[in-house]
């Protein structure tokens, strides 16, 4: 009886403490997206998976998975498509973010076999305004150190990241300006006539990436 | 007797024109970037574009604005990175034109390069290379008043030299080197944007790729008058060959970044120009000295389980 006392005591404090952590997390951006950072590579790690081919697929969702629990991709699209996305009607919306969430991770799964087992080192933490944070990260290579900057914004009490800045290169900023390039905001006929081209630039790119991938 | 009079004349000339070049350029109306002033800046006007003509933000955003990208003191950035591109025709053309000489020539040259060459000697190249181009960098550390950087380059060049098998090894700079140097990778470019001018049209170099008026102008100075390899009489020829020579040898580094742009590109040329543009400007306003931070004490770890986070 005293054993289960102990034990069930024991067991309180265990959860109280991790509720604290829990806590901690949600405070600090850093903290989020560190252990985001560290699900994808344990996942990449798991020997369960590293050089399986057969579970290629499998990894692939998982790691799809431990990306969109800390990166919000309609932000993300949002931001990428600037103050036209106001005219979008909530339809459109939805089939941007679903195309353009698979178009970067087509891309970008694509280069999952490049990881070295590489380390993130963070370094630095902003809030500004209560619910921006930057996170100024370096990916540590075995030759140099690669600035990566993630920007987080606070939506119903979870930062999650909505851009990302490799060298100065920022993701949101690079595709802004492709969209812009193929939206025409001059009138509305013109408008709802590009807005056509680029749902179907993006599906083609979709379907491309898809191909390579298949190939592969 | 002859020798060593062309050898120091063409020195001299190097010298003189390029004190030449920054005096012109000292004198330009060249407006300091300033948050107060509104209207267009006129720095010079080349051709059919208008170089440094900064547009008026149309209209106050709203303070809570969701699309305000000033949150972060971007202002400046987005300024710099939005492009004028008044020869779009005939940079999409050239676009077209480097991507085929890269994927049908230069990229299988080098691949083949890579494959005679092990990793090990392309590094000394490499590393030679980066050694010879020190004059380029300092000028411009020192033009930009960058002294912290320039005294590093400086303190490299020699040590490399002189310790390093003339430039061959890198015995600082590296990761593991005791002293780790801050090197900004300067050039002629990014000296004139620290001084205020801007990109001016967007323009992209047949073969060499991306550049700005602005860039272009001084990689022609960097090239021409900086370059060691065009000092000492020696044949343009043998120049142009070991400056080609070192594209090569350094893209085998860096084989496939291209590609991978290229890859997750709606628009591949829109892509390139707003990468480029993005890079040189985070270039022009990296700081003026510091030293890289050392790791963080809070990395992940690539082999442990999920660590708990307190």
């Amino acid at each position: 009886m005293k054993r289960i006392t102990t034990i069930s005591i024991f067991l309180l404090l265990l959860s109280l403490a991790s509720l604290a952590c829990f806590a901690a997390t949600a405070n600090s951006p850093l903290e989020r997206l560190r252990s985001g950072v560290q699900s994808v590579i344990n996942v990449l790690n798991d020997p369960q998976y590293k050089g399986v081919v057969d579970k290629q697929d499998e990894m692939n969702a998982k790691v799809r998975e431990a990306v969109k629990s800390f990166f919000n991709f309609r932000e993300l699209s949002k931001r990428t498509i600037g103050r036209p996305w106001l005219k979008f009607s909530s339809e459109e919306q939805d089939r941007f973010i679903s195309l353009f969430t698979q178009l970067l991770e087509e891309t970008y799964l694509g280069r999952i076999e490049d990881y070295t087992n590489e380390k993130v080192s963070f370094d630095k933490e902003t809030i500004i305004k209560a619910k921006y944070a930057q996170v100024d990260t370096r990916l540590l290579t075995n030759k140099e150190a690669i600035p990566v900057i993630y920007r987080l914004k606070l939506i119903d009490n979870a930062w999650n990241v909505y851009d990302v800045k490799i060298e100065g290169i920022s993701l949101v900023n690079n595709y802004r300006s492709q969209f812009a390039g193929i939206l025409d905001t001059s009138s509305n006929d013109k408008f709802e006539t590009s807005k056509k081209e680029l749902f179907t630039r993006l599906e083609q790119k979709c379907h491309e990436l898809k191909d390579q991938q298949e190939k592969k | 007797m002859k020798k060593p009079m062309t050898l120091k004349n063409s020195a001299s000339n190097a010298l003189l024109a390029f004190l030449v070049l920054t005096f012109i350029l000292l004198t330009f109306p060249s407006q300091v970037r300033s948050a107060e002033s509104d209207d267009p800046i006129l720095v010079a006007q080349v051709g059919s574009g208008i170089i440094g003509a900064v547009e008026k933000e149309n209209g106050s955003a709203p303070t809570d604005d969701d699309f305000d990208d000033d949150i972060w003191g971007d202002a400046k950035t987005q300024q710099q990175t939005g492009a004028s591109d008044p020869w779009e025709g005939y940079n999409r053309a050239m676009f077209t034109f480097n991507d085929f000489m890269y994927f049908k020539i230069t990229k299988p040259v080098t691949q083949g390069y890579m494959y005679v060459m092990p990793l090990r000697p392309r590094t000394w190249i490499n590393n030679f290379f980066q050694n010879l181009l020190y004059p380029v960098r300092v000028t411009s550390c020192l033009l930009q008043a960058k002294f912290f950087t320039a005294g590093a380059e400086t303190s490299k060049f020699v040590a490399n030299t002189v310790i390093g098998m003339g430039g061959l090894g890198n015995v600082a700079g590296s990761q593991q080197s005791t002293m780790p140097l801050y090197l900004g990778n300067e050039d002629m470019g990014q000296t004139f944007g620290v001084w205020g001018i801007s990109n001016g049209p967007y323009f992209v170099i047949p073969v060499l790729g991306p550049s700005t008026v602005r860039d272009a102008v001084g990689l022609g100075i960097d090239t021409f008058v900086l370059n060691p390899f065009w000092w000492f009489g020696i044949p343009w020829y043998y120049s142009v060959s070991a400056g080609a020579y070192n594209q090569i040898n350094k893209l085998s580094f860096h084989l496939g970044e291209y590609e991978s742009l290229k890859e997750g590109a709606i628009d591949p040329y829109l892509a390139l120009r707003n990468a480029y543009l993005q890079y040189r400007t985070k270039q022009v306003n990296d700081a003026k000295r510091g030293r890289p931070a050392p790791t963080s004490s809070i990395v992940t770890d690539p082999n442990a389980e999920t660590q708990p986070t307190n």
